[in-house]
């Protein structure tokens, strides 16, 4: 086991007689991209909400760049940020008054803090908009505020739920641009998306859910040599998930 | 039998449907109680209100003085001023939060067709109260040989429909006036102007003539409008007794005011509507200045907790109700303060204390469980205790400032009630807080009014809590050592209520 970047191991958790995920392991080194995919209910955002500590596993560990998660939690959420599918906004503040209500939780020194505001604002394209009330956003604007929220503590892991959500084709581009800076500055990354030529294009390592299980895991080469004859990763997520399924639980 | 669809009486059966859904949504004992309610408080009412007015009637005959007129018109202008508060608040909601006018109008059904069906049911929705509470006492006249007084339930039901029709026009002449974009909040606090007029009249009256009253609200008023009150007064009593001509002439005009109304405003509610769903949000159109980052959990969260409040067009004119029954009674105590009559102060400053109470539980309901987004908080490293203290400071804070407007010039009169206002209010504030910490009911701020009651015995402690310590600020006011024994007993309360901090 590394002392950094996500490391879980054995995560379990039911909702009732539902096991949601089934000791769910896996590593995110520093300066990997993670995609996590699976079908609707698969687990993966039970996986991301247990990592981000609002979930309680009934059974497991995480640990985030060396921190017990579970023991020391806002130890562990200093260095992490999570953003959901549905993003976390007030929709009466103002997307500078939304960045410094972030600031003002994760306890950074305003001198900092507004410069970097500032600076993510004006790449997301919200800089003209700055003050207007978040409520008046279509669904890519709200997306791209949460991301600079996420982004605001500068954070060694994100958790990104579907991230690239209501953005059009120009800013879909500017934010995995982002995400792949984020990376490269070594901090650990994991996504869930339903589009599966993201998840091919961008991420180092794949992990593929499937009933609260990892069914498989690798790069893309090590999945495509897996499954034989499958070129894309829809071809390879398909052949992987479809096979189980057909068995029966 | 199967309505023709898209006809005025299909849609009127589909909203009544919504409305009552909406209306029986308790479940369980809330469920039982609910129904209890329904049918005993009309069977109390006809008991305690309908039968001694019967053997009255019979007795004595019907009231025919021009001061029973006078009070005939009162209690139907006080009505009307409840009703238009009610249907001008549902009419705002229609404009900008409910979603289902916008596939209705997307339908082949005319809008007129649309509008005049939701505005029945608008109507409906203002005479239900005051039809509930009247149906008890007039079926048991009408059983005692005086069924003429059902007249009553008509006059009524005209009036919630003209008082729709008033409503419908003053939204529109609201967007014409101000736009679509501030409409929302002006409409929501002349709402609550509306509903508080009545009492406000009474305080304003009390306040002007330096006593209060024993008498009626209504016959205060009545009496001072006596004086240019129109010979044509006398028709609402005698259409409240059923005479044809009155019942007629009276609802006629009420109807028509409301036909009026939706023959005209129907066909342009449309293009109101899409420009209240069209309207840019508040605090944009210009880049303002990017404001300094204040420093640390606290100031954020207060920030963040009073914009929200201040920002709200649903909520604030709910708070600033609350806000404005506090200011006649801070009027008064200072009155009685200069006067040195700290009897009478006693009174005030145990309903300035409740008023605190009040208020205190519904802002700290709005910070402490309608929090709009739990999981970026959960997600925080803030420790969730330190969160829960900030927003109740935020809530508590609030009610202490707008009491500060009048403890402190009560404390220049008279300073150790001015002191008493402050403690008490501050403790009752605090409780209120505390027990919405403790009994924590998370919903939507959208869902302030119908917000989800605690269970029944939190709802009652935190009623006799309120009480105790408004008693206890009474009686300290006027130094009754008496005080501490409703002091102690809410600490009790306060103490039984206390749950154990959740992980």
């Amino acid at each position: 086991m590394s002392g950094s970047g996500l490391t879980t191991v054995g995560l379990s958790k039911a909702f009732g007689p539902t096991a949601a995920l089934a000791e769910l392991s896996f590593h995110v080194r520093p300066g990997e991209l993670y995609a996590l995919l699976g079908a609707n209910g698969a687990g993966k955002t039970t996986a991301l909400r247990i990592i981000a500590g609002l979930l309680a596993p009934d059974a497991g560990s995480v640990e985030i760049f060396g921190v017990d998660a579970l023991a020391e939690p806002a130890r562990a959420k200093q260095l992490t940020a999570w953003v959901p599918d549905e993003p976390m906004l007030y929709e009466r503040l103002t997307p500078w008054e939304h960045l410094e209500f972030i600031a003002g939780l994760w306890n950074l020194d305003p001198a900092e803090a507004q410069p970097r505001a500032e600076a993510l604002l004006r790449r997301l394209g919200l800089w003209e908009v700055r003050s207007q009330r978040c409520g008046s956003f279509s669904r890519g604007m709200m997306q791209k505020t949460a991301l600079a929220g996420a982004l605001l503590h500068a954070p060694r892991l994100l958790l990104l739920d579907e991230p690239l959500t209501g953005l059009d084709a120009r800013m879909a581009r500017e934010v995995k641009d982002m995400l792949r800076e984020l990376v490269a500055a070594g901090a650990s990354l994991v996504l869930t998306t339903h589009i599966l030529e993201v998840a091919e294009r961008m991420a180092d390592r794949i992990g593929i859910l499937h009933r609260g299980r990892l069914l498989a895991e690798g790069s893309m080469e090590e999945l495509q040599r897996r499954t034989q004859g499958a070129g894309t990763l829809e071809e390879v997520f398909l052949e992987l998930t479809v096979q189980p399924a057909a068995a029966g639980p | 039998m199967r309505l023709p669809a898209g006809s005025t009486v299909w849609l009127l059966a589909h909203d009544l449907r919504l409305d009552w859904r909406r209306r029986t949504a308790v479940a369980g004992a809330r469920r039982w109680m609910a129904l209890v309610i329904t049918l005993g408080a009309p069977l109390f009412l006809a008991g305690v209100v309908g039968v001694p007015l019967g053997l009255a009637l019979n007795r004595f005959g019907a009231p025919t003085s021009w001061a029973a007129s006078l009070i005939a018109a009162g209690v139907l202008a006080s009505a009307f001023t409840f009703m238009l508060s009610q249907a001008l608040a549902e009419v705002v909601d229609a404009l900008y939060e409910r979603g289902d006018l916008d596939l209705m109008f997307s339908s082949p059904i005319p809008p007129r067709r649309v509008i005049t069906v939701r505005a029945i049911g608008i109507a409906f929705a203002a005479f239900s109260v005051f039809g509930f509470f009247a149906l008890g006492p007039l079926v048991a006249l009408a059983l005692m040989g005086q069924p003429r007084w059902l007249a009553i339930l008509p006059v009524l039901y005209a009036c919630a429909l003209a008082a729709t029709g008033a409503a419908l026009a003053l939204g529109a002449l609201l967007i014409g006036l101000v736009g679509p974009k501030r409409t929302r909040f002006i409409g929501r606090a002349l709402s609550v102007a509306f509903g508080s007029a009545f009492f406000l009249g009474t305080q304003v009256f009390a306040l002007m003539s330096g006593q209060i009253s024993r008498e009626p609200a209504v016959v205060r008023l009545s009496r001072l409008m006596a004086g240019w009150a129109p010979p044509s007064t006398g028709i609402v009593l005698r259409a409240f007794k059923g005479e044809p001509r009155a019942l007629l002439l009276l609802i006629g005009a009420l109807l028509a005011v409301f036909a009026l109304a939706t023959a005209w405003f129907g066909p342009r509610f449309a293009a109101f509507h899409a420009a209240a769903k069209s309207a840019p949000a508040a605090g944009g159109g210009r880049a303002a200045r990017a404001r300094p980052f204040r420093r640390g959990l606290t100031a954020a969260v207060l920030a963040k907790e009073l914009r929200l409040v201040l920002r709200d067009p649903m909520l604030l004119p709910q708070v600033l109700l609350r806000v404005v029954y506090l200011v006649p009674a801070g009027l008064l105590a200072v009155r009685y303060g200069r006067q040195m009559n700290f009897t009478a102060l006693s009174g005030a400053v145990l309903a300035m204390t409740l008023m605190a109470n009040q208020l205190a539980g519904s802002l700290a309901w709005m910070t402490i469980s309608a929090e709009d987004a739990p999981d970026l908080l959960a997600s925080s490293p803030a420790p969730r205790a330190r969160l829960q203290r900030v927003k109740l400071l935020a809530a508590v804070g609030t009610v202490m400032a707008f009491v500060a407007l009048a403890a402190i010039p009560l404390a220049v009169v008279a300073p150790y009630q001015g002191a008493v206002v402050l403690a008490g209010c501050g403790g009752a504030a605090v409780s209120a807080g505390l027990v919405n910490l403790w009994w924590q009911r998370p919903g939507k701020r959208s869902a302030f009014r119908e917000r989800a009651p605690a269970p029944w015995f939190v709802t009652l402690a935190e009623l006799v809590l309120g009480l105790l310590i408004a008693l206890a600020a009474g009686l300290a006011s006027a130094r009754h050592l008496a005080a501490l024994a409703p002091a102690a007993a809410a600490l009790l309360v306060l103490l039984a209520l206390r749950m154990p901090a959740r992980p």
